[in-house]
């Protein structure tokens, strides 16, 4: 299977490694085996090169459905998926934003899992620096958020 | 981040929070922080984990969605709940999504709110056109509130079937509140309203009740679990309309169900009795897609009732028992429909979790055979034991569980237990043992002997285990110099089960004293005859030698381990046990020789590691004084 990122870069994979997207599956169900490249606008290179490190990588595992609604933890990522997802930041969301177009659950969850992971257990000025993100609000405001969700800050 | 990433991904990322504390902190970063984090907060507010009681903060801000006037009108000289200058910053009330009656009224009557100011919350609910996933009324036992409870709850519900839509949308609902309560109006109107419950939890205790809740089963489309709570004999009615659901239940419960009339006198519950009729259980049988099965505290169950269901289900993946309080009404059927069970669906039963403590001794090592033998899959199993040739049934052949608990009835040495596993640890590599001792052994494990079962638990074999002893106050043995050995041995957990639940105290009249705990004659007998029905049996063999070798008849201990090292010469393990006796008996040729093949299987154990450079520097000394 042939893909296109969104430079125009050329990359030929597996159609087994290219099923785990999705979006690719369904594409490839309805048009068939062809030469034509797929055009893959949204991703860029260096972002198509890692999914298709991901996909590589976890091509034989079983897919899973969503069915079950136990809790989500985010600390059962292994020892790959931890090492795959030592990038920085903008890369990081670049992934999430790929890995939800080319409709990948896995690597949706194992990037989101990541950012989880950054924000638990800091406060929120550390996470405020973490992302570098400003904080909006008034003081006023500030006091009345917090008074409003009192509840939750005691579990 | 804000720029990059749409709201969509926040609400990803934020449902991998595991705490409220964390949701919060995300919550007070920015605005746009905020918007996606409340929204995930306030759909389960009254979800809680660990506590009885929910925060009745949560009510303080709902209550400032209710004008200043309403409360006045109600008598009320001034408003309660948050005081207000203008709204709440966001709608939380229109993020619910699952509602927990008895949480929600017992938070509200903390709060001081009437009946009718709990009206008027609900309708700030329903205005906002909230339509619920879950919705839960169930018993709220241990709550200051009870009463007031108690006394609201017939008064208010009827206001919620009156304004049906907020359960339009309901796939859970639990209504297995046991005391009388008109259950049948709201039944009706679900009945009538919503067809896409999921999970079903009930206790039913009138007629009329049990004929509208078979009628709101047949109005489903897509029943897959059904619980059934504390309930009388109309309950036949909707386990008979479960016939109509048998393309998609997987899941059945039965709990607190009874048909003893002395248990119905005890002062703890107010058990109704209950008979299912035949047509019901035939019903059931008919669900052949249930993959679940589950009866919880039934001790006053009559369990031939449900033989029938062991003829028909064949697909279970979990199976579960259980009763607790009081000595059983009958313990030879309850065991002949749990043997019919698995040997029905030995092939797929993934999970069996048995838990009872009978005062009496049960004989269950025919189920205990058949669990052994029978079921392939098996992964995870709790039961409870009487005996080590129980133990020794499952530990023989239970390679591939990942997960096993262990309840030690009277009887058992718990000295004899934990050897057993440290000489034949299961295979699967990472599993976990749980191991409750919580009958009277007054006496010591003493520490050298269970540093020496750590060692062989945690080091010398290579498997990654957790091992955790559950030990209860006062009655259970105690362990010499447990810091150290915690310390020691990280993957160790003892816990004490602190809360001694005060429905178990029977235990309790366990109390004798063990004058040695750390006595072996037992284990050996049991491989002795073992090994005389067969006299390669390779995992008795191993047991006997590594106990030989704690009871340091190091001689018989190298016989039995030699003839087992001939069939299976790759074992790492008792490479190193006899490595270990060739060291004690001064032949520290043959005991690098074993050593070192056991490094060659298994290059990082440290502890053999540790124990060859012991031995090299004992030969150097050895050489010196030549």
């Amino acid at each position: 299977v042939k893909l296109t990122s969104s430079e125009g870069t050329e990359f030929i994979i597996d159609r087994k490694v290219a099923e785990k997207s999705v979006l690719l599956k369904n594409m490839l169900e309805d048009v068939g085996e062809s030469d034509m490249a797929i055009p893959l606008p949204n991703v860029t290179g260096p972002i198509l090169n890692k999914v298709i490190d991901y996909c590589t990588h976890h091509r034989d595992d079983p897919f899973v459905s969503q069915e079950d609604d136990s809790k989500k933890v985010s600390d059962d990522i292994d020892d790959w998926d931890a090492e795959f997802c030592k990038v920085d930041q903008g890369t990081l969301f670049e992934l999430i934003l790929s890995a939800n177009y080319l409709d990948i659950k896995p690597l949706l969850d194992l990037t989101c899992k990541t950012v989880a992971n950054m924000i638990k257990g800091k406060t929120p000025d550390e996470i405020r620096k973490t992302f570098n993100i400003t904080n909006d609000f008034t003081p006023e405001e500030e006091e009345h958020v917090r008074k409003e969700n009192e509840w939750c800050e005691e579990r | 981040m804000n720029q990059v990433l749409a709201t969509e991904y926040f609400e990803i990322i934020f449902r991998y929070l595991p705490t409220n504390k964390d949701l919060h902190s995300c919550l007070l970063v920015n605005k746009h922080w905020a918007a996606c984090a409340v929204s995930i907060l306030w759909e389960t507010p009254f979800k809680i984990n660990s506590s009885f009681t929910p925060s009745p903060k949560i009510i303080q801000t709902y209550l400032a969605f209710i004008p200043d006037e309403i409360f006045l009108k109600l008598g009320y000289s001034e408003r309660i709940g948050l005081s207000i200058t203008r709204l709440p910053l966001f709608d939380y009330p229109s993020f619910l999504k699952e509602l927990s009656f008895d949480r929600f009224l017992s938070a509200a009557i903390a709060s001081n709110c009437c009946k009718d100011i709990i009206i008027e919350l609900f309708k700030v609910l329903t205005i906002r056109d909230v339509r619920l996933r879950r919705f839960d009324i169930y018993n709220y036992l241990f709550n200051q509130h009870h009463d007031s409870q108690y006394n609201i709850a017939p008064l208010v519900l009827p206001y919620l079937s009156e304004h049906i839509s907020i359960f339009s949308k309901l796939t859970n609902f639990n209504f297995s509140y046991q005391w009388p309560m008109q259950k049948t109006q709201l039944f009706n109107v679900i009945a009538e309203n919503c067809y896409n419950i999921e999970s079903l939890k009930v206790s039913i205790c009138y007629e009329d009740e049990g004929i509208a809740l078979a009628t709101l089963i047949r109005s489903q489309r897509n029943l897959k679990k059904f619980s059934l709570i504390n309930s009388n004999n109309y309950a036949s009615f909707p386990v008979q309309a479960l016939t109509n659901q048998k393309h998609s239940l997987k899941s059945a419960t039965f709990k607190d169900m009874h048909c003893n009339p002395e248990l119905s006198e005890t002062k703890f519950f107010n058990y109704a009795i209950c008979q299912l009729n035949s047509n019901s259980v035939d019903a059931l049988a008919q669900c052949t897609k249930i993959d679940k099965l589950k009866f919880k505290h039934c001790e006053g169950l009559n369990s031939s009732v449900f033989l029938p269901l062991a003829s028909t289900f064949s697909n279970l993946t979990s199976l579960e028992y259980s009763y607790g309080n009081y000595n059983i009404y009958d313990s030879t059927t309850p065991i002949k429909l749990l043997s019919n069970l698995i040997k029905k669906s030995c092939n797929t039963l993934e999970r069996i979790l048995f838990d009872w403590h009978s005062r009496d001794y049960l004989d269950i090592t025919q189920l205990v055979k058949t669990i052994a033998q029978h079921t392939i899959s098996l992964k995870h199993l709790k039961i409870p034991l009487y005996t080590l040739e129980q133990l020794t049934l499952i530990n023989k052949s239970h390679n591939q569980l990942k997960k096993l608990e262990i309840h030690m009835n009277r009887g058992i040495n718990p000295h004899s237990v934990l050897s057993i596993f440290a000489n034949f640890p299961l295979k699967s590599p990472e599993h976990s043992i749980f191991l409750y001792f919580d009958y009277g052994v007054k006496s010591k494990l003493k520490y050298n002997q269970s540093n020496q079962i750590f060692e062989s638990i945690f080091y010398k074999s290579n498997r990654i285990v957790d091992l955790v002893l559950y030990m209860r106050n006062k009655a259970c043995p105690l362990i010499e110099r447990k810091e150290i050995l915690l310390k020691n041995y990280p993957k160790l957990r003892i816990n004490n089960m602190n809360r001694s639940n005060m429905l178990n105290v029977y235990h309790y009249y366990f109390m004798y004293t063990d004058p040695d705990i750390c006595d072996y004659d037992e284990l050996l007998k049991i491989f002795d005859y073992l090994l005389k029905i067969k006299s390669h049996d390779i995992w008795a063999l191993k047991q006997r030698g590594a106990t030989y070798f704690r009871m340091e008849k190091y001689i018989e201990s190298l016989t039995d381990l030699n003839k087992y090292l001939e069939v299976v010469p790759n074992d790492a393990y008792v490479l190193r046990q006899r490595g270990e006796i060739y060291d004690i008996m001064g032949n520290y040729e043959n005991s690098l020789i074993d050593l070192n093949k056991s490094l060659e299987i298994e290059q990082n154990n440290a502890w053999a590691l540790k124990f060859r450079g012991i031995i090299y520097s004992k030969i150097k000394r050895y050489e010196e004084s030549l």
